[in-house]
């Protein structure tokens, strides 16, 4: 299969650099390095500092790596000047928030559309793409609705749809289930590996066990660099949850996020 | 420690406080330099009259200016609600890290006093600059010069824009502290959160509103121009009440409409950020419509007051040309007196020559003044058997449209007669040529510039009219003629042969009896003008008019209407522009996070800064275009009544607004909109 994001000895650093005494600085990304294949459903595990959202912020091009190189659909991004950026953003990357980022003056359909018209697809090709997705993500009966008259299930699914909608090489989902209770935290997650059967390949960062045990392969990083990897293979969820939640605990034992 | 907090604040929010600090300061010097108006007599050379008109222009502006005091009162209000609303979440902190109420308000209160003498200060010095630009004006406008070094400071002005000003801001820090110490921590927290609600509207409701007020307005419209406003009644209030209602129904509905209207177009709609766009505009409008409807209505006074204004200087400069056709006119009337012991027992029944006779004996040195003069006496028919009707006979040419709306009946319009060798004396006085009649034929003349067409269309269609039992032809050769310097006073007049009036002089009565002087100089002019004024006889009333001392008033009204129009336009067009850019300028940074929403899209700069602009622009045309049509409509209406008494040209008093509304309401769009793109750049950079 081919590879659609490769990170390749990324480091970020924090704080004053080379000025005399370089106590200040922060080692937020200390090389890290992994590859994802297209069709591949990844959770990236860690604790909140331990370099996980910067991490997400330098593939998103939303921040630059000190060093390093990361490669998405084939193009190097840490070279790319901010306008080829945005761009590259809204044609290759799609987008999951932990607070679903819907803007609250558009309808669930205009929401969707509206990643599509950025991108200057043709109005004529727009409410057919929207219907797909919607119908996909279960989410066709509250299009008319405003995002304040959905559940935060429904919000985070419309989201989904308009992470997906624009057909990107990858999709990055920041804690999609962090403001979720565990029933919708569940359909969304079922909602994302099912769009991940039908091709979609999905970069997920999480600190939640129970979330990245619906990925089929796990990172874990700690203090900035990879501490560890997971594949599921054949295994059911539930093993492989357990496997996921050992290793968390020999991580640092973080007990309080066990489910 | 507070003192130091709100200084603080003033100095980091300095983009926040900037178009209202700016505003403050306009309306500050404008404020002052206008009212220091009243002492420009004390550094202008004027003669006595044109002293007299500077100080009344001063008072009328004085009085004025209690009216934009409380507009600015109200702008001041309005912009600091907005500063304050804006920083509900600073106050909460303030309240949850434990200060008291009173201290909050006490930095609320310092912060305003801060940017208030701020603004007071730099205001008068922008003021001290506009009104040596004012004095320069006036200069021009009287045709004379500054003297001594010409530098003005009015301590008077000074002292009057500081105490109301004072009070504005008194007024609005008391209000602003009571805000303030209302504020429940509750809701100051969810500051942020609220809103989301009644964002939707009902659509098809919102088009069915707008299509209602577009035919109020319409019908308002045809009301106005169908009926005019020559009688205040009750369909032109009515009318009015259309209009107004009309407006407000449309700035209500017409983002709903645009809305419904864009998704119809789906290409459109769903093009780039154009859906965006829409969605925001209507999202504003639940908290908008009404301050957008009153921006309209100020802009309306705005563009009507100013154009108007100017419209009207320019007439009246025009009717001062054309109204002075003699050095000096003198109307000459008999005066009913009280004094029984007088020796005069009628002069009642004076003649025009006995009257001349009389005028002449009381002005000294009338022959050494006076170089030629030629009188006139006009005579009327009381039993109206000389009307605009009867002259017009069957011929059926239309009075023009404006006249008909002026008196009801044409039968009542009297018609006056003179007799020809005093009309031709009045020709010899003017330097042309006599004009000859025939035994049967009258010569038609009026000095309103529309009728001189009516009159010369019956002229050619009448077979004769009855005078006073004679049938005579009508003839309209030289049909302008204006008989004295007054102006605009004949509809009508007929000159008739001598030999014609002195058959039916028992029959007709004297109307009036005027005297036209060519001087023999400026000076002689002026000492006549004096005289006359001076000239007394028993039972007599000598009215003089003469060019200089009707271009002296005429330029006195021009200085008044025009000084007043553009003081009340500048302070309208900049309430209102202040109004819409802190508007605008606020609703982009609570639009903060949808923003941030679009640039994590991948929409481009450009396409963001081309939807703000595309908002801005909406807010700032769509009232202006509003109040455009409204103004059209009722300076045309205007221009009609003010048309029946001379020529109005429209355009380039027009000019003059436009020129006005593109500087200073342009230059607020332009600085709103360069500062809504910066407050964007700090969100775009800080995801790019």
């Amino acid at each position: 299969m081919e590879t659609v994001l490769q990170v390749h000895n990324v480091q970020k650093y924090y704080g004053s650099k080379g000025r005399g005494m370089g106590t200040a600085m922060t080692k937020a990304l200390d090389g890290v390095s992994f590859d994802v294949r297209t069709g591949e459903f990844i959770a990236i595990m860690g604790t909140s500092g331990s370099g996980k959202s910067t991490l997400l912020n330098c593939i998103s091009t939303i921040d630059r790596p000190t060093s390093g190189q990361i490669v998405v659909d084939g193009r190097d991004v840490t070279g790319m000047r901010q306008k080829d950026l945005s761009r590259f953003r809204r044609e290759r990357l799609g987008f999951v928030f932990q607070d679903s980022n819907l803007l609250d003056t558009l309808t669930g359909e205009e929401n969707i559309a509206l990643a599509l018209t950025i991108n200057r697809v043709s109005p004529k090709e727009i409410p057919g793409r929207v219907e797909q997705v919607a119908a996909m993500l279960d989410v066709a009966d509250v299009l008319k609705k405003y995002p304040y008259q959905m559940s935060g299930g429904q919000r985070q699914r419309i989201a989904c749809a308009r992470a997906i909608v624009t057909r990107p090489a990858i999709v990055l989902a920041d804690e999609p289930t962090g403001a979720l209770d565990s029933k919708n935290s569940r359909l969304l997650l079922g909602s994302l590996a099912d769009l991940n059967r039908q091709g979609a390949t999905i970069l997920m960062v999480t600190h939640d066990s129970y979330a990245a045990s619906w990925s089929g392969r796990v990172l874990f990083i700690k203090d900035g660099r990879i501490f560890n990897e997971l594949s599921r293979g054949d295994e059911s969820r539930q093993q492989f949850f357990q496997k996921i939640m050992d290793v968390v605990s020999f991580m640092g034992g973080e007990a309080a996020d066990v489910r | 420690m507070y003192a130091r907090i709100a200084l603080g604040n003033v100095r980091r929010s300095i983009k926040d406080f900037g178009i209202y600090f700016l505003t403050l300061v306009l309306g500050v010097a404008v404020y002052y330099a206008f009212n220091s108006v009243t002492q420009q007599s004390a550094v202008l050379s004027l003669s006595g009259s044109m002293s007299t008109i500077v100080r009344e222009l001063g008072a009328i502006i004085r009085a004025v200016s209690v009216f934009v005091a409380v507009l600015l009162t109200f702008l001041v209000l309005f912009g600091n609600r907005f500063l304050i609303r804006r920083r509900k979440r600073e106050f909460a902190i303030y309240l949850t890290l434990g200060m008291d109420r009173r201290h909050v308000s006490g930095i609320v209160a310092m912060e305003s006093l801060v940017v208030g003498a701020g603004a007071l200060v730099v205001g008068l010095a922008v003021g001290v600059l506009l009104s040596q630009a004012l004095l320069y004006a006036t200069a021009r406008l009287f045709n004379t010069h500054v003297t001594g070094f010409g530098l003005m400071f009015s301590s008077q002005a000074c002292v009057y824009t500081v105490v109301s000003f004072a009070i504005i801001f008194l007024v609005v820090g008391v209000l602003n502290v009571l805000e303030v110490s209302r504020f429940k921590l509750i809701d100051l927290m969810n500051a942020d959160r609220k809103g989301e609600k009644s964002l939707v509207r009902n659509l098809p409701l919102s088009v069915a509103l707008f299509v209602v007020s577009l035919v109020l307005i319409g019908v308002a419209y045809h009301e106005l121009r169908v009926n005019g406003m020559y009688v205040i009644d009750w369909r032109f209030n009515l009318a009015t009440a259309l209009v107004t209602v009309g407006t407000f129904l449309l700035f209500f509905s017409v983002s709903g409409f645009l809305l419904r209207l864009g998704q119809s177009a789906r290409g459109f709609y769903l093009h780039g950020l154009n859906m965006f766009t829409l969605r925001q505009l209507s999202s504003r409008v639940n908290s908008v419509w009404v301050s957008i409807s009153i921006v309209c209505a100020a802009l309306f006074l705005a563009i009507t007051s100013t154009c108007g204004g100017f419209a009207l200087v320019s007439s009246i400069n025009q009717s001062v040309s054309a109204i002075t056709h003699y050095d000096v006119s003198v109307a000459m009337y008999p005066q009913a007196t009280d004094d029984a012991s007088a020796s005069v027992e009628t002069t009642q029944g004076a003649s025009g020559s006995e009257m001349e006779k009389l005028l002449k004996a009381s002005v000294p040195d009338w022959d050494s003044l006076v170089a030629d003069s030629a009188r006139i006496d006009l005579y009327t028919d009381s039993s109206m058997r000389l009307s605009l009707a009867a002259l017009r006979g069957d011929t059926d040419v239309e009075v023009p449209d404006s006249f008909t709306k002026y008196t009801n009946s044409l039968g009542k319009v009297p018609i006056h007669v003179t007799s020809l060798s005093q009309y031709n004396a009045i020709l010899a006085l003017r330097g042309e040529k006599p004009v000859v009649l025939k035994a049967n034929e009258a010569l038609v003349t009026t000095d309103m510039t529309n009728m001189v067409g009516f009159w010369q269309r019956v002229a050619v269609k009448s077979d004769g009219f009855d005078f006073l039992g004679t049938t005579m032809r009508l003839r309209a050769r030289r049909t302008t003629m204006e008989y004295s310097n007054a102006v605009n006073t004949s509809v009508g007049t007929i000159v008739v042969p001598d030999g014609v009036l002195e058959s039916k002089r028992a029959q007709l009565e004297s109307f009036s009896n005027y005297l036209n002087v060519k001087a023999r100089d400026s000076r002689a002019e002026a000492r006549l003008y004096k005289e006359v004024a001076r000239a007394h006889q028993p039972g007599l009333l000598f009215e003089a008019q003469s060019k200089s001392s009707a271009k002296e008033e005429a330029v006195g009204l021009t200085a008044i209407i025009g000084y007043l129009a553009l003081y009340i336009g500048f302070v309208l067009f900049v309430s209102c522009a202040a109004i819409l850019a802190i508007q605008q300028l606020s609703d982009v940074a609570e639009s903060a996070p949808r923003y941030r929403v679009l640039f994590d899209l991948g929409a481009e700069r450009g396409m963001v800064n081309h939807a703000i602009l595309m908002q801005i622009a909406t807010y700032f045309l769509f009232p202006l275009v509003v109040a455009l049509a409204h103004s059209y409509v009722a300076l045309g209406v205007l221009g009609s009544v003010i048309k029946t008494l001379g020529v109005l040209d429209f355009l380039r008093p027009l000019g003059i607004t436009m020129a006005i509304v593109l500087v200073l309401y342009g230059g607020y769009f332009l600085l709103t909109y360069g500062m809504a793109r910066g407050v964007l750049g700090e969100k775009a950079r800080r995801r790019e």
